[in-house]
């Protein structure tokens, strides 16, 4: 079977590309809410608790990008590629935010 | 705390731990030399689930107990980074494990129909690092609930 007849290669590098947004728009909104107060407070206002808002958003850009991504053709290569970035991003989001709330506990940021 | 909201809680921990346990059954399986598909795409589309219905029973009780209840016993405790630095932490890296099940649940429907070392490799990755994520989540859940006390 040609690789790109596999629909679900497709949809796993829409899914690996959705992941990679979300994660950077998480990082944005919980950084971005913290050092700028007006952000953290839109979110509040329009979700009821700005944590709603940050799920709500990622989850929406999640299905954005999802549904964008996912009729392009790819390849075996574009996707594990794909795979790859998503774990760095979510790593690397992952360490962002741990150490931002280190920092902004010790009164540095 | 309400019934309802101690149910919340405990759901949250309970599908949230399922969860990890079945990214962990497909993690166990993807890097088998021949991998069960099958149980691979079973494995992680639970995982999917359980993370999914994790995070709407922890949404409830965090939004309406949490923050009114929890947090500011936590701040004029001992512990007061148990918040600032863990329970932040916490609910924001969570937010990126869902997404990254998902990416596993649909490489592994693509790797039952085309394997491939290549991709194989790269699912377990993404396995990898969200079973590393969601336990870095539970670890923190259980400092949180020590400062509590």
């Amino acid at each position: 079977m040609n690789s790109n007849d596999n629909k679900y290669l497709r949809f796993a590098r829409a899914a690996a590309l959705g992941s990679i947004v979300a994660s950077v728009i998480v990082v944005i909104l919980t950084i971005g809410g913290e050092e700028w107060k007006p952000l953290k407070d839109a979110l509040k206002t329009a979700f009821t608790h700005h944590w709603l808002g940050k799920s709500v958003i990622s989850i929406a850009v999640f299905g954005a990008v999802f549904l964008f991504t996912a009729w392009k053709a790819t390849d075996v290569q574009k996707t594990v590629r794909a795979l790859w970035y998503a774990v760095g991003t979510a790593a690397l989001s992952a360490a962002v935010m741990t150490l931002y709330f280190i920092l902004h506990a010790l009164g540095l940021t | 705390m309400s019934t309802i909201l101690a149910s919340a809680l405990i759901l949250h921990i309970v599908l949230g731990l399922v969860g990890l346990a079945c990214i962990h059954f497909a993690l166990m399986q993807l890097i088998r030399r021949e991998p069960p598909y099958g149980f691979v795409v079973k494995a992680s589309f639970s995982a999917v689930v359980f993370l999914l219905l994790s995070w709407a029973s922890g949404a409830y009780y965090y939004v309406t107990y949490y923050g009114n209840a929890v947090k500011p016993r936590i701040l004029d405790s001992a512990y007061p980074w148990a918040h600032q630095v863990i329970m932040e932490s916490k609910e924001h890296v969570f937010l990126l494990i869902p997404f990254l099940a998902i990416a596993v649940w649909l490489s592994s429907l693509a790797l039952r129909k085309n394997d491939n070392v290549n991709l194989k490799t790269a699912a377990a990755a993404v396995a990898a690092a969200a079973l590393a994520l969601g336990v870095f989540v539970a670890a923190a859940g259980i400092i949180v609930s020590g400062a509590v006390r």
